[in-house]
């Protein structure tokens, strides 16, 4: 059972500077990632250990980097976890067949991104079919942003808008749309291959 | 074996702090949050993958690799849906108000040409619901008639009302007597009273509340008024399903 209380303590030692508490840490969200990467991997898999690890020291940097403690450890560590369980997969499926020896510069690491995955052609097949994937208002702020790069102030100008906060939300908004196309296209579209080992 | 991880993407660790990475684009945010977000979005995949995004399009579309312009066949969808969304709002709006300011249909169409070779009754047509108080009744001229009467009359006969006019029209006054939830008759006859066979040119009418008045209307509109609203819904159900692809 997670002692919530003894690791919020760690973690507020921890990123106060008290190293020795990233142990606490670690020994404390071990068992919960475990589970959760377990569920996801299976029992020969060579890789499961490596992200269990990788996942606690990632909490560990977010911590130190931060200096603050997430409203949910758990929940963090277990997610970041997950995605890491989806890119060794994902990564997987997509060099199916492939000589990896070829590839030892691409092979992911427990930080690759997950652009990182994809080569430069998928990428720009990927970014052009999400652009066409969005509505016109969409299109054209990012392209004022990008080809025309109009200043935030010109635009939130242009676009009636109180404070140039407006305009940055706008375009995560619509760079959101993008991303859940891309997200999804990763994991369900035609660069989709189920792994057999 | 398989490997049984779903085909589920990536999720972010703290959606809290992940819905606020926009503002790493914006200068004024200061140190200590731009010290946070940076931190998480090297802790989340999903955000990093946002973020990525948003570099590596930046550089295409300056390279000119990919348009941010050039809309194609996948493109044309909010376009159609914007358009079929203004039709749909246009159909609605004509029909409602084609609903709410035209006679509407009577309501049994048998008596509708009752009178129709002498002279019948335009307004109110057969059935309709009229609000209470003042009323106008109105009718075709009959050729040859210097005058016409007319006498209203309640249907338990509780009511009566006659007018005589030299117009195709008349207004029964608000102090008349009409009253929400009656049922009334008004029969026309013509001076020379022998233009017209007695009693032959008639309109049966309700008296009702305006949401009476408003549910009659929308309910016995005209066909082709009908027709636009069904219109207006497809033309909607067409924005709402572009919209959505």
């Amino acid at each position: 059972m997670l002692d919530h209380e003894a690791l919020k303590r760690d973690i507020a030692a921890y990123i106060s500077g008290h190293d020795a508490a990233g142990q606490g840490v670690s020994a404390s969200l071990d068992p919960v990632v475990r589970r959760a990467v377990y569920a996801l991997l299976p029992e020969d898999d060579p890789d499961r250990d490596d992200i269990i690890q990788d996942t606690l020291i990632a909490l560990l940097q977010y911590l130190k980097a931060s200096g603050t403690c997430p409203d949910n450890p758990e929940a963090f560590a277990v997610t970041s976890a997950k995605n890491r369980c989806r890119n060794n997969f994902h990564w997987r499926r997509l060099r199916q067949g492939v000589d990896i020896d070829g590839l030892s510069e691409r092979l992911p690491s427990g930080e690759a991104g997950p652009l990182d995955l994809l080569d430069a052609r998928e990428t720009r097949e990927l970014l052009f079919e999400g652009l066409e994937a969005i509505d016109p208002g969409c299109r054209r702020l990012l392209r004022d942003f990008y080809l025309e790069e109009k200043s935030a102030e010109t635009l939130r100008r242009e676009a009636g808008l109180s404070s140039v906060q407006g305009v940055y939300h706008r375009k995560n908004v619509c760079l959101k749309k993008i991303t859940k196309f891309f997200n999804r296209r990763l994991f369900g579209g035609r660069y989709s291959r189920r792994t057999h080992r | 074996m398989t490997t049984e991880l779903p085909d589920t993407s990536y999720e972010c660790v703290d959606p809290v702090v992940g819905d606020e990475i926009w503002r790493l684009d914006d200068p004024a945010t200061g140190p200590a949050l731009r010290r946070r977000l940076e931190a998480h979005v090297a802790a989340c995949h999903f955000c990093r993958l946002h973020r990525d995004l948003d570099v590596r399009m930046r550089r295409l579309v300056r390279d000119g690799e990919i348009a941010a312009t050039a809309p194609s066949a996948a493109t044309r969808s909010p376009g159609v849906a914007r358009v079929a969304g203004v039709a749909a709002a246009l159909a609605f709006a004509a029909s409602l108000a084609g609903a709410l300011f035209l006679p509407p249909r009577s309501v049994e169409t048998d008596l509708a040409v009752r009178g129709e070779d002498e002279a019948r009754f335009t307004r109110p047509v057969e059935g309709q619901v009229v609000p209470d108080g003042a009323c106008r009744l109105s009718w075709t001229e009959v050729s040859g008639a210097s005058g016409y009467e007319v006498r209203v009359t309640g249907r338990d006969g509780d009511f009566a009302w006659t007018g005589a006019t030299d117009r195709a029209r008349i207004d029964l006054p608000a102090d008349a007597g009409l009253t929400a939830g009656g049922a009334y008759k008004a029969v026309l006859s013509t001076r020379p009273a022998d233009l017209l066979p007695p009693g032959r040119s008639s309109v049966a009418f309700r008296c009702g509340t305006p949401r009476d008045v408003v549910a009659h209307r929308l309910r016995w509109a005209q066909h082709w008024i009908h027709g636009l609203g069904l219109a207006g819904l497809l033309l909607l159900a067409l924005a709402v399903i572009r919209r959505h692809e």
